[in-house]
């Protein structure tokens, strides 16, 4: 991939909030970048800062409290340097974003045809009738059955994954450039997870978008992400392509995550079939370690680990790694 | 693949300065909360102690300050405050207005409480009968609960003002019969949403009598409500009185009551005479002002999910 | 959605007369029944006794309550002891000018709460919400007759800027609709205030700003909407206490309405007017909760629905 076609570029991104107890940095020196058309996964566990740097993408922290540094560069524009009547456009017709919850995402008094259509509206001059030709259009392309009809209906009145459908509608209807998906699959059952991310992978295919897919489950990426970043208490640890994923991670972390995924320990031939859980709990954001974060859950720390901070380095060819101590990968 | 050339760039540690402006605010705003507490139960409890006084004052009105003229023969019978021997001056009978503003706060925390004790108490049996009990007793006084809430207090006084004779009587009777429903609302839904706990079910399930589940797990629950509720009915009541002795048809002269004395005073606004009117209707605001904000605050510290119930 | 109107409508009659039935017992057992009034007691027992033949008095109470309701259905609302006006003439002109009180108290109420409120609770915590709720807690805090007799004093009096009794022009009605409002203001603002804290925090609020909705929609379109729900059902309360707040506001200002007519009657003991403006407004009171309930309904598409089942 050349690096003109690179869509988006996040440098050093760091997000300050201040919360009842004090100010926290869920989100600290976070560099990624999204080619055109290239889905890239980031994944940890919850509290992790995945959220949040979605968020600081979108510029819709919480505010005032929130304080974001570093740069986000879409094409040649800095999105965090922009004033909020540009940034307003840049959200819905370049990156829109689809959100965890479908059952609570969606205004429960107005109906879908007019969510849909306002999206428009609030972009383009279009006509009643054009918008809702096209509604028809992106509801039918997202798979819900009897688009015209839906058009009429509240959100109650649709199941979780339908609604999360027409969020996906929503957030596409405008053919954004980068579409940031957080945790699309996570609020819905097993078949239905398949067909959404099908859905988006088949999307992204016809449209030429990129997708920031966020999620906790390293199979839901691996499913359908090229490059895979796993955060760890607001830190990039690793990053690699995805083909690298099952077969060489470095990072501890990257490891332990791997091995509770149900069915892959047994894929590749590991003897015990019990599920690995990784020991301890995320540091909280108020009191993290001096220097690697994950060392005091680390079965490999060293003293170094302790008292150094490792840097993200290449350790092989699209692959990074901020670790002291990385091992060699047994599932 | 260049995804990660730039990354791992060194950033500046936060600037502690902003990190303690910050901490400062979360702890200011915390204290601001309890500061409401502290204030309007400092004002409260300054008004609480005037009213014991009025009380006594009422009890030992041998110098008939209260009732009596006592300058009959004086040429100025209405005297304003800071010109003679009565510091805020006197009504248009003559009388000390500090002796009867003071009577008056008596009588307005005295008749406050206990209408307030009044409607707790049947607003706690009423609610906790329907949520244990439920069945038709629940939906009949469900029902009661939805045609009086919310019912214009003054309008049924007025009504009883036809049956009784005008007085304190119409006061007694009338705030209970009305508010009770909001507490007892209040106190149904904790009880249903206490039978559903599991230990509940338990317990009920193995023949625990409902008094001893009440006593034990349901009395508990009531405390912070009741206390965030009664200091909201308590200046509702002190308004209340007011009115209806503005009107003519609570408290009746020649007892002291800051209403009556606001409205006996009212003809004298016209001649510029308006202390009259404005010692207790300060009065009466400060006090009303007072255990607001204690119930506020209160609510804040003891039960926020309150908000907005009244 | 039908069959839950007709449900509410056929509570809502129930409920009246069950209302009617208190309030003319508890009016019929009053001490000072108007033959008391008409005739002094020392009057003779045959002229008195042939009053209560001609009121009906001598029936038993719930033939009286029967013959009433009979009255009332044929439009015969009985007559003023006191002034021997039909109570359907007093109620017709003393109505209409308390409907103007709080019509013009109701309007209030509403243009200024809900959106004080909303700017409250985007701003919250700022000077501008600090100004607005401490407005609020001081507009909650003074008893409404006390903000009259101030008005009165300072704008009427001393100011000499507006008429302070009386029924006139616009004019006179400024000072009335103020009190009046005053108190549901503080109150709607709270609620308002608080409700729209509560959508602002919603997920749907994200979508909508992701989307790249202006601020200006998401709060006064989409979250606004959404904030009034809860407010709908709370108005029939504040439109109850507005009605409540009309006896003080009526007597201070010396306005001819209806609520002044009953403190009146009450007192004079004319008891067929007293009878009737209780009921009324009684009646008020009950329909407005009713019209709450349904709006309420027809204004969520959740509640829509769930009505459409369950009944």
């Amino acid at each position: 991939m050349t690096a003109d076609a690179t869509l988006l570029r996040i440098l050093d991104l760091t997000v300050d909030l201040a919360t009842e107890e004090g100010k926290v940095r869920p989100v600290d020196g976070v560099s990624l970048s999204l080619a055109t058309g290239e889905i890239l996964g980031l994944v940890g566990e919850s509290g992790c800062g995945k959220t949040m740097t979605a968020l600081a993408i979108m510029r819709l922290l919480p505010e005032p409290g929130s304080r974001t540094s570093g740069a986000v560069r879409l094409m040649d524009r800095d999105l965090l340097a922009l004033p909020e009547a540009d940034m307003r456009r840049v959200r819905g017709p370049s990156i829109s974003m689809i959100f965890q919850e479908p059952m609570t995402s969606l205004d429960p008094v107005f109906t879908i045809g007019h969510q849909l259509t306002e999206t428009m509206r609030a972009h383009h001059k279009i006509g009643r009738h054009e918008a809702r030709e096209r509604a028809i259009g992106i509801l039918e392309r997202v798979g819900i059955p009897n688009p015209a009809q839906r058009l009429n209906d509240y959100p109650h009145q649709l199941s979780g994954g339908m609604r999360q459908r027409v969020m996906i509608a929503i957030a596409l209807i405008l053919e954004p450039q980068l579409l940031i998906a957080d945790e699309p699959t996570t609020a819905l059952d097993v078949t239905i997870q398949a067909q959404i991310l099908e859905l988006i992978d088949d999307l992204r295919q016809r449209s030429h978008m990129s997708v920031l897919l966020i999620s906790h489950d390293l199979a839901v990426v691996g499913q359908v992400a090229e490059r895979v970043a796993v955060m760890y208490a607001g830190e990039v640890v690793e990053t690699m392509p995805t083909t690298s994923l099952f077969v060489a991670p470095r990072h501890p972390y990257t490891q332990g995550l791997l091995r509770c995924i149900p069915g892959l320990a047994h894929d590749s031939g590991a003897t015990e079939a019990r599920l690995h859980v990784i020991e301890g709990r995320v540091p909280e954001l108020r009191n993290l370690p001096p220097a690697c974060r994950f060392a005091p859950r680390c079965p490999y720390a060293m003293d170094r680990c302790w008292n150094e901070r490792p840097q993200l380095e290449k350790v092989a060819d699209e692959q990074y790694l901020r670790c002291w101590n990385p091992q060699p990968f047994r599932a | 693949m260049s995804a990660l050339q730039d990354a791992a760039l060194w950033h500046e540690p936060p600037a502690p300065e902003q990190t303690r402006r910050h901490q400062l605010h979360a702890g200011l705003r915390l204290l601001a909360r309890n500061r409401l507490a502290l204030i309007g139960g400092g004002i409260s409890l300054v008004f609480v102690l005037i009213g014991i006084a009025g009380i006594v004052i009422i009890g030992f009105d041998r110098f008939h300050d209260l009732y009596l003229d006592q300058t009959l023969d004086s040429a100025v019978i209405l005297r304003a405050p800071f010109t003679g021997e009565n510091v805020l001056g006197t009504d248009a009978l003559g009388r000390d207005l500090l002796a009867r503003t003071v009577a008056g706060i008596g009588v307005s925390i005295m008749l406050a409480l206990a209408i307030t004790a009044l409607t707790l108490i049947i607003g706690m049996v009423l609610g906790t009968v329907a949520a244990f009990y439920g069945g038709w007793i629940d939906v009949v006084i469900s029902a009661v609960i939805d045609v009086t809430w919310g019912f214009p207090i003054i309008l049924l006084a007025v009504a009883l003002s036809g049956v009784f004779d005008r007085g304190i009587e119409v006061v007694i009777l009338s705030v209970p019969l009305i508010l009770w429903a909001g507490f007892a609302r209040i106190v149904r839904g904790e009880g249903l949403s206490l039978r559903e706990r599991d230990f509940v079910k338990a317990a009920r399930a193995m023949g625990v009598p409902d008094w001893k589940i009440i006593l034990r797990h349901f009395v508990p629950n009531l405390v912070a409500p009741t206390i965030v509720m009664g200091t909201y009915y308590i200046p509702v009541v002190i308004v209340f009185e007011g009115a209806l002795s503005f009107l003519g048809l609570g408290t009746q002269p020649p007892t002291p009551s800051l209403g009556l004395m606001a409205a006996e005073g009212r003809q004298h606004l016209l001649n510029g005479d308006h202390w009259v009117v404005t010692v207790p209707g300060v009065s009466l605001v400060l006090m009303v002002v007072g255990f607001n904000t204690l119930g506020d605050g209160l609510r804040d510290i003891l039960d926020p999910r309150l908000r907005g119930v009244r | 959605m039908l069959r839950y109107l007709l449900w509410r409508s056929v509570y809502t009659v129930a409920v009246i007369f069950a209302a009617s039935l208190v309030i003319f017992f508890t009016l019929r057992i009053s001490p000072g029944t108007p033959e008391f009034i008409i005739h002094q007691p020392m009057a003779a027992e045959e002229e008195r006794q042939r009053f209560r033949e001609e009121q009906g008095l001598n029936d038993p109470i719930i033939v009286q309550y029967g013959n009433f309701l009979g009255d009332v259905f044929r439009g015969d609302l009985g007559t003023s002891i006191d002034s021997n006006i039909p109570v359907v003439d007093l109620i017709a002109e003393f109505g209409k000018n308390s409907a103007i009180l709080v019509a013009a108290g109701v309007l209030v109420t509403f243009s200024i709460a809900i959106p004080l409120g909303v700017i409250a609770a985007v701003k919250r915590n700022s000077w501008i919400d600090q100004t607005i709720m401490g407005f609020a807690a001081l507009g909650m805090g003074i008893p409404n007759f006390i903000l009259a007799l101030f008005l009165i004093l300072v704008i009427g009096i001393e100011l000499d800027w507006l008429p302070i009794s009386g029924k006139g022009g616009i004019k006179h009605l400024i000072l009335p609709t103020i009190v009046l409002a005053a108190e549901g203001v503080a109150v709607m603002l709270r609620l308002m205030r608080a409700s729209m804290l509560d959508q602002l925090q919603q997920d749907y609020i994200r979508t909508l700003r992701a989307k790249g909705l202006s601020r200006w929609r998401t709060i006064w379109q989409h979250a606004l909407r959404n904030a009034l729900l809860p407010i709908i059902s709370l108005s029939a309360l504040q439109v109850a206490a507005l009605i409540g707040y009309t006896f003080v506001v009526e007597t201070i200002f010396r306005w001819p309405g209806i609520s002044r007519l009953l403190i009146e009657s009450i007192l004079q003991r004319d008891y067929p007017v007293a009878l009737m403006i209780t009921l009324l407004f009684t009646i008020a009171v009950i329909l407005a909760n009713f019209v709450a309930n349904i709006a309420y309904s027809l204004v969520d598409p959740r509640i829509r629905q769930e009505t459409m089942l369950r009944v």
